[in-house]
């Protein structure tokens, strides 16, 4: 029988504690997935023991060099500015305990179990590309591509994949555009310069497709990627119910909507830390 | 402000609110009919439905029935009893079918944009 769990890279920095998100993140994991969760982490020590028992197994790993400068929005207007350690997405093929992986953002939060249909699916990498923003007035800040000009735009934020040769090609190939990512953002027009993982698996994937859109490989995984931005904020969470402030692109005043039993992409990193104070004490 | 047009526009905030509302529980719908099995991916509607009672029809023997259904993703898929997989997804369209009908009564019940939080 093959070997089925979730990794989850997460690295501290002097803002947000990611360790933390992680914790979390296991715990709806095991709540609606029933799976075990391994935590890959450069910073250890900000796992408390009493969470410890969380995880199915924790990696050390060597804390990362960086240049990538990610700015951290709260809201409309509050943003802040922060080291942001993403590069080690790619050797989750090394790392991981489990013959088939579901590999998530710490700041996704389970709300059901439709992603345990992805071990039913004879396909070796699903992930999502496109997703559903819940603001559904401001429908034209949706990704749905690297860059105007350029290819279909596939989210990192949560895939799965199977262990085989396919694969291993696939992590190697990620990790080669990293360590040359800044020739990769100017073919694809990438304006910032930041590293995203987001964009190297995009065009990992394109690569891998004989540089052709809309090809069969790899599959969406089962479900919608729902997601907020950085601009709306997380107000509550109980009752499988995510209760949002959203930015409005049309006037200063926010609306406030919910969205119950679905999983969330909560991109406002503050307001989630706000969220998990109270909630993991 | 205007009377008329603050009355039009919270009647904008509900309608809004509502149509999210339906568009969320349509997704959930769809998801929910999304069927796996030996491998392949296929959504339950109608017409797959339609087919494998067909196929199921006209055997003589519909529990011995082995048949090669194609799947979303265009592979052929192998499915042994096809009798069992029609009522299985059938079963489900159905369950399916009275959520969405249930929930989409809930939010017609609702008359501001709050109640539909």
């Amino acid at each position: 029988m093959k070997s089925k769990g979730v990794v989850l890279f997460a690295h501290n920095n002097e803002l947000i504690n990611y360790v933390r998100q992680a914790v979390f993140c296991a715990k709806q994991v095991r709540l609606h997935l029933d799976l075990p969760t391994t935590l890959v982490t450069s910073t250890p020590d900000a796992l408390e023991d009493t969470h410890r028992a969380t995880f199915d197994q924790v990696i050390t790993v060597e804390p990362q060099q960086t240049s990538n400068q990610k700015t951290y929005r709260d809201a409309r207007n509050k943003r802040v500015r922060g080291n942001w350690y993403n590069g080690d997405r790619s050797s989750v093929y090394d790392v991981t305990p489990y013959d088939e992986t579901i590999v998530m953002d710490t700041d996704y939060i389970i709300n059901n179990d439709n992603l345990k249909k992805c071990f039913e699916f004879d396909c070796d990498f699903q992930i999502w590309k496109g997703g559903t923003y819940i603001n559904s007035n401001a429908q034209f800040w949706r990704i749905l591509q690297v860059s105007d000009p350029s290819i279909e735009m596939y989210w990192a934020t949560v895939f799965y994949f199977k262990k085989n040769e396919k694969m291993r090609l696939f992590f190697n190939l990620v990790q080669y555009i990293r360590d040359n990512w800044q020739a990769y953002r100017y073919v694809y027009h990438i304006a910032t310069s930041n590293y995203r993982n987001d964009h190297a698996f995009s065009m990992a994937i394109h690569i891998m497709n004989g540089h052709e859109a809309g090809a069969e490989w790899p599959q969406p995984l089962p479900g919608e990627l729902y997601y907020s931005y950085d601009r709306d904020q997380l107000l509550d969470f109980r009752d499988n119910k995510f209760t949002v402030l959203l930015a409005d692109p049309n006037s200063p005043n926010m609306k406030v909507t919910t969205l119950p039993n679905e999983s969330l992409h909560v991109m406002n990193k503050m307001s989630l830390e706000r969220y998990l104070e109270k909630e993991l004490i | 402000m205007d009377t008329r047009l603050n009355e039009a526009l919270e009647f904008t905030d509900f309608s809004v609110a509502f149509a999210d509302r339906k568009r969320l529980l349509k997704q959930q719908f769809q998801t929910a009919n999304t069927h796996y099995q030996n491998g392949g991916k296929f959504t339950i509607n109608r017409e797959l439905i339609n087919y494998l009672d067909n196929l199921v029809s006209k055997s003589d023997h519909p529990d011995k029935i082995t048949a090669v259904v194609i799947d979303d993703t265009d592979n052929p898929v192998q499915i042994e009893n096809i009798k069992n997989f029609r009522d299985t997804i059938t079963d489900l369209y159905a369950k399916n079918c009275n959520t969405y009908y249930t929930e989409i009564q809930n939010i017609r019940k609702e008359r501001d944009a709050k109640g539909l939080l």
